[in-house]
């Protein structure tokens, strides 16, 4: 029988958190060293490119994630193998990579973390954020290129 | 923390296989400028410590988007 437990969040109202959905980051996030354990719901209209990751320790703690390729084609992040280790992976092959996005009042000027991603191992369900070296991707890279918002008129 | 004096070229080595070396100094007083030459393996993360601040504070930022419920509205970005 699985086991479940409730959380109030501040996004999705209360949820019934499945133990067995819960994503381990045994470190944390860089300066939330004690955001260990969360999990990851979909956005619908994005199909797995834009995600949540909801903490199931805290109700309002959530992140935005985005999948980096959508503002950086060919964002390939280094990953040396210990932090691979650490993850149970022997490589990038089945990694999930995910931006951490800040998004400011007006959501179209929201920014993607390139600098500092997520690296997730699906088969066991962990996760760490890794800095990469400085200056090799940006902090804030801009999610909606001008004139698309200039389209929508959101 | 452990405080060691060292001049122009000299190093400190931490650990096994970390040396941190002096390479140059220049400037006076308080506006010296120290350049340190960092040799340590592949898999030793090294930042000036406003990255890690800035990431941190990024994370801060980021964490419960204020405009989170209006996401559902965006249209997928145009690459």
């Amino acid at each position: 029988m699985p086991v479940a437990f409730a959380l109030e969040t501040t996004h999705f109202g209360c949820l019934t958190i499945q133990e067995e959905k819960i994503m381990t980051f045994p470190m944390g996030l860089v300066g939330l060293a004690q955001a260990t354990r969360f999990i990851l719901m979909e956005v619908p209209e994005w199909q797995g490119e834009l995600q949540w990751l909801q903490s199931v320790d805290q109700g309002d703690l959530a992140f935005v994630l985005i999948n980096p390729a959508v503002c950086r084609p060919d964002y390939q992040p280094t990953v040396s193998p210990e932090v691979l280790g650490l993850l149970g992976l022997d490589n990038m092959d089945s990694a999930i990579v995910m931006a951490i996005c800040t998004v400011p009042e007006d959501p179209l000027k929201m920014t993607a973390n390139l600098l500092a991603p997520l690296i997730i191992n699906p088969l066991n369900q962990t996760g760490l954020q890794v800095v990469l070296s400085e200056d090799s991707h940006p902090l804030r890279c801009p999610v909606f290129k001008e004139q698309a918002a200039a389209e929508i008129g959101f | 923390m452990l405080v060691l004096t060292r001049k122009l070229d000299e190093s400190i080595v931490i650990g096994k296989d970390i040396e941190v070396k002096v390479v140059q100094i220049r400037g006076a007083n308080d506006q010296a400028v120290v350049r340190l030459g960092i040799t340590a393996p592949r898999h030793v993360t090294v930042l000036r410590k406003e990255i890690l601040l800035e990431v941190a504070e990024e994370n801060r930022k980021a964490a419960t988007p204020p405009a989170g419920a209006q996401l559902q509205r965006l249209p997928r970005p145009n690459k």
